[in-house]
């Protein structure tokens, strides 16, 4: 072989050499770039590669942001990175291939720049600059001599451009051109199966707060539902018990005021009545002093139907006074009962209050029931009398009540340090466990409908509770109730 | 006359330029240029051509006389072309060859500048001249790339 | 039917080198005109392209005489190409028109001037002959 002929061999050889190297780096890249479903993987693979093995030192991947406008998402062998730079479609060498569609290889920028350049200092000389847009900043080297962008298309869609610049005044070549064509197809369908991966990932976590959201909003929303409830349900009751008490109150207004009334009108005839009947039996023990002179008694001798008549008439006279003297007491009671004249807060003697509810509610345990009183030593306790003698009636009528025949009821009272204790224990049915944790409910009753509407223990518990003192409840069904009344002496 | 701002280009500012002529049927050639003077008339330029360009050149001036140069600066892009009439040829002389240096050394530097190659490169684009080709100018016509191209400067254009 | 020479590949790089070329035209009334281009445009082996932008001399005279005269230049090799065409005719879509289009639209879009350069047509030249000179020739060696 010639010398000619050995050098064309050894060209031969270098060139398959360096083709066979070339082929290897791109299926190196393929294969590390579909390894990985991670974006700025692929994007170091593919711009490292380039630099590394091709000598393509600036490198910029964009991707379509919206159908006017590309985003640098990477690049290299950038001074600032151009990352985050935008590039409008149809602008500039990447905007015009992203429009186009079309791979572009441009060399001699720099020249053909000052050209263009040249012509608009000439036109804003001859006063033409109207006609001229604005010189738009770009991403990528400001003295790129050589540019070949290639647009990223996937099924006709394109979702990105591949740009690579040079300084270099070698500009890029053909094969140049074919081997960043290569690397842009494999890079277009990696980047875009990462891209769907990427949004499916997204997807899924969405859906997955989503339903996390979902979740702990139903159970928040079913403790808020209970919670509500809850309060719509206490809302009731107290709704209920200020009804009952703006009612039992206006009653008892009514009450005392016809009380009073009652009171007033009765007692003057009452008075009347009771003053006759002394009258009379004074008078009476007078005709009995007459008629009992020695000198009349033998004149008229012994007269049975007369003494009768006096027998009779004592008996009335004595009946007449103590029913008179019941009805002062009644009435007295009725007063004290409502202490209409005390309306405010005072020093009140609980035990009158006790005696004028017992007296009120006599009728009720007459021959049936026994009452049993085993009073304290009590000191005057500041309250609003009426209210407290409310709470007496009702713990005493709820007594009543329990006991079906016969029983009785037991009054205990005593000083417990600053507070007083009053205790009404009864020997009635009782209240079944199940209920004890309700009798102080507005609206509970045991009673049935025609009996009672269920408010008067819930009032009972309202108005000690006003007093800062407290009521307790034991009870056992078939064994009887005791009701505990707490009261601080001084508010 | 040439006027004034545009002889001063040629004296200063130009730094390449190229010729052409056509021969009888009306083919064109090209002619590269190694340099250019203006004589004292301010009329008749002198262009530097090598031998290497002087294919086609003087059998067609000598058939229809007819000349053209374009002489343009390299950055600027500032570009005039001369039309005229041949006047004759002759060798280059001492001020030839002075004009010449001059600007291949301004044409090597520009180059350099604006494209980034070796100035060795740029001197090695402009040879030495063999021959001086004289013209007259007949017209001047702005070259430079812009709204004004094309349009003839001397003598100024009819309203 | 018109001889055509067969450009070589090794052309096509000096083409787009970015290097001015030159092309010179004559009138159909016998003057030349002389002008600088940023570019000639490789279609294939027998044909080149010039843009025609605007309606200038160069594309005055070819309309009346096609003949031309175009150079490139090689400054790294040393060489220049000395091509002898003659204008065929000017096309408007295509390969060439769309790929001189997208050039200008890429460099003007970036300048400000995106409305004012407009490529009207491809001008699509026959290469007669074409000649390959060194810059310096033997007997003017300094």
């Amino acid at each position: 072989m010639t010398p000619e002929g050995v050098k064309d061999n050894d060209d031969l050889v270098e060139r398959l050499a360096q083709k066979s190297a070339e082929v290897n780096v791109l299926r190196r890249i393929a294969l590390d770039i579909n390894s990985t479903l991670d974006l700025d993987q692929i994007y170091d693979i593919v711009l490292r590669t380039m630099d590394k093995f091709f000598g393509f030192h600036h490198s910029i991947i964009l991707l379509l942001e919206h159908v006017d406008r590309l985003r640098v998402v990477a690049s290299h062998g950038y001074k600032d990175q151009a990352l985050g730079g935008t590039v409008a479609v149809g602008t500039g060498v990447i905007g015009t291939v992203a429009k186009r569609r079309r791979l572009m290889r441009v060399n001699n920028l720099r020249s053909q720049r000052a050209y263009f350049a040249t012509i608009r200092s000439q036109m804003e000389e001859a006063g033409r600059t109207g006609e001229l847009g604005q010189i738009v900043p770009l991403p990528g080297l400001a003295d790129a001599d050589s540019q070949i962008a290639i647009p990223l298309v996937i099924k006709d869609r394109l979702i990105g451009v591949f740009s690579v610049e040079s300084r270099e005044p070698k500009p890029f070549s053909e094969h140049d051109e074919t081997l960043i064509s290569i690397v842009a197809s494999q890079a277009a369908s990696a980047i875009q199966n990462a891209l769907l991966y990427r949004a499916a990932e997204e997807r899924r976590k969405e859906l997955a707060e989503a339903h996390e959201g979902l979740k702990q909003l139903n159970e928040t929303l079913e403790d808020r539902v209970r919670a509500r409830t809850k309060e719509l349900e206490q809302a009731n009751r107290d709704l209920r018990e200020t009804q009952a008490q703006l009612v039992q109150s206006s009653k008892m207004a009514s009450i005392g005021m016809l009380a009073a009334g009652v009171a007033h009108e009765i007692n003057t005839p009452i008075g009347a009545i009771h003053s006759n009947a002394d009258v009379e039996r004074r008078a009476v023990d007078v005709i009995r002093g007459i008629l009992q002179d020695p000198a009349l008694v033998k004149k008229l001798g012994h007269q049975p139907r007369l003494d009768r008549a006096f027998k009779i008439f004592e008996d009335v006279n004595r009946i007449t006074l103590e029913a008179t003297e019941r009805v002062t007491r009644i009435i007295q009671s009725l007063k004290s009962f409502a202490r209409l004249d005390q309306a405010e807060l005072e020093l009140v003697d609980l035990h009158e209050g006790l005696e004028s509810t017992l007296t009120l509610i006599d009728h009720l345990m007459k021959d049936r029931i026994k009452v049993i009183k085993n009073y304290g030593k009590l000191p005057k306790v500041q309250c609003y009398a009426s209210q407290i003698n409310q709470v007496f009636a009702n713990v005493l009528a709820n007594a009543v009540q329990a006991i079906e025949e016969t029983g009785s009821i037991t009054i205990t009272t005593y000083q417990d340090g600053s507070y007083v204790l009053i205790q009404v224990a009864d020997t009635g049915v009782g209240i079944r466990t199940e209920h004890l944790d309700r009798i102080f409910d507005p609206g509970f009753t045991t009673k049935g409908v025609r009996v009672g509407i269920g408010l008067g223990l819930s009032i009972t518990y309202r108005v000690i509770e006003n007093h800062h003192g407290s009521i307790h409840v034991q009870s056992e069904p078939g064994k009887g109730t005791i009701f505990t009344i707490r009261l601080p002496i001084a508010r | 006359m040439i006027p004034g701002k545009i002889l001063a280009f040629l004296e200063d500012e130009g730094t390449v330029a190229v010729s052409g002529t056509r021969e009888t049927n009306l083919i064109p050639h090209i002619h590269y240029v190694a340099g250019w003077e203006v004589e004292s008339d301010k009329r008749t330029i002198r262009c530097y051509i090598n031998q290497a360009d002087t294919d086609n050149l003087i059998s067609s001036l000598e058939d229809n006389r007819q000349f053209c140069l374009t002489v343009t600066q390299v950055g600027s892009h500032e570009t005039y072309q001369f039309k005229g009439d041949y006047v004759g040829s002759t060798e280059p002389n001492h001020d030839d060859l002075a004009a010449h240096q001059r600007i291949k050394t301004s044409f090597a530097k520009a180059v350099s500048q604006v494209f980034g190659f070796p100035e060795e490169m740029g001197l090695a684009y402009i040879p030495r001249p063999s021959l001086v080709v004289r013209f007259t100018v007949r017209e001047i016509f702005l070259q430079t790339p812009g709204p004004g191209a094309g349009h003839r400067l001397f003598p100024p254009e009819e309203k | 039917m018109m001889d055509k020479a067969m450009l070589p590949d090794e052309i096509k790089p000096v083409m787009e080198s970015g290097i001015p070329a030159i092309v010179v035209t004559c009138s159909a009334d016998g003057i030349p005109n002389a002008t600088i281009i940023s570019r000639v445009y490789y279609v294939d082996k027998t044909h080149i392209a010039l843009s025609f932008q605007f309606f200038n001399k160069t594309i005055r005279n070819v309309r009346e005489n096609p003949h031309a005269c175009v150079a490139v230049s090689d400054l790294a090799a040393n060489i220049k190409w000395i091509l002898d065409v003659q204008y065929d005719h000017s096309e408007t879509e295509g390969p060439i028109f769309d790929e001189m289009d997208m050039q200008i639209e890429a460099i003007a879009s970036a300048t400000g001037m995106a409305g004012i350069f407009r490529l009207r047509a491809a001008d699509i030249y026959c290469v007669k002959s074409f000649k390959k000179l060194s810059f310096t020739s033997a007997s003017s060696r300094e």
